[in-house]
């Protein structure tokens, strides 16, 4: 098995061509490619970022258990990372087996469970702004709260831009520097400053702090 | 006891970093390490309801404890694709 997140190009042609074997009847390949248009916007490319160590971790889990849940020979599962313009391969999943049902099951199977399970995330980028690309709640096993059983809309977060989405951040809100209280809890206060972001902050003993940028 | 927070995706662009140190009570869980964060996304609490946590880099619950020098990673959900936009479209 060959399970990889790089920050270069993925070589699909390569990899395919290098994963077959004399037992092999089937090869099937699933190749993520970066569109040019989401929800009806140019996009002009995409950043993918991912829990790195974690992400990889998943990956190779996924690429085992798909060997075992489906019989096929072997499994290859390459993510990339950072900005990828449209056509390029962010994702290629390829799987050898003696039969074709198993390798297009577990191809299928490969990609669904990836997309849902493993810490990558997209921003699009739009020429008028950018947002990150809504995603399938997580399963009920993975969830921290258990409590959601419907795609989570406004999670989209317009970071430049103008675009229409709704669910934009109110930009008077801001992390403070706040209360001397008890450990881990900050206050929010709004309309202190104009800006929201905020690039650093830490959360002691004695309060939290923040610093506006 | 101290962890560090991980922030991901549309969740790093809303706390505005990547990672942060936290002090929290002896045996505080998951559940009250998010509560801690909820104010942080007003107008979107349903946020808070859709996440993973990794603690450790293993998925948890929010019953889970956390102890000293833990890596917990609030994980927002991950990128679907277009067939995801076309199921739940309308």
């Amino acid at each position: 098995m060959r399970v990889e997140i790089t920050d270069a190009v993925i070589p699909a042609a390569e990899i395919v061509a290098g994963i077959k074997a004399g037992p092999d009847g089937a090869v099937c390949v699933f190749d993520g490619i970066v569109r040019d248009n989401s929800r009806g916007r140019k996009t002009l490319h995409l950043d993918y970022e991912a829990y790195r160590e974690m992400a990889l971790e998943q990956m190779r889990a996924l690429s085992a258990e798909a060997v075992a849940k489906f019989g096929v020979r072997d499994v290859t599962l390459v993510h990339r990372l950072g900005r990828l313009g449209v056509g390029e391969t962010s994702v290629l999943v390829v799987v050898a087996s003696a039969h074709r049902g198993a390798a297009f099951d577990a191809c299928r199977w490969l990609i669904d469970t990836l997309k849902k399970t493993v810490p990558i995330w997209k921003k699009e980028q739009f020429v008028d702004g950018a947002i990150w690309a809504d995603g399938e709640p997580f399963p009920e096993e993975q969830r921290a709260s258990g409590l959601a059983s419907q795609r989570v809309s406004g999670l989209q977060e317009e970071v430049d831009g103008s675009g229409e989405e709704s669910g934009r951040a109110s930009h008077d809100a801001h992390i403070s520097e706040s209360r001397y209280g008890a450990p881990g809890t900050w206050a929010f206060d709004a309309g202190k400053c104009n800006c929201w972001a905020v690039s650093s902050f830490q959360v002691r003993d004695k309060g939290a702090k923040s610093m506006c940028i | 006891m101290r962890v560090c927070v991980l922030y991901f995706g549309v969740l790093k662009d809303l706390v505005g970093h990547g990672r942060a140190e936290m002090n929290l009570a002896e045996g505080a869980s998951v559940a009250e390490l998010l509560e801690v964060h909820r104010g942080l996304a007003k107008g979107r609490e349903s946020l808070w309801e859709s996440i993973a946590v990794a603690v450790n880099q293993e998925y948890a619950r929010a019953g889970d404890v956390l102890k000293d020098g833990d890596e917990v990673a609030l994980l927002p959900p991950v990128s679907g694709g277009i067939e995801g936009l076309e199921r739940y479209a309308g």
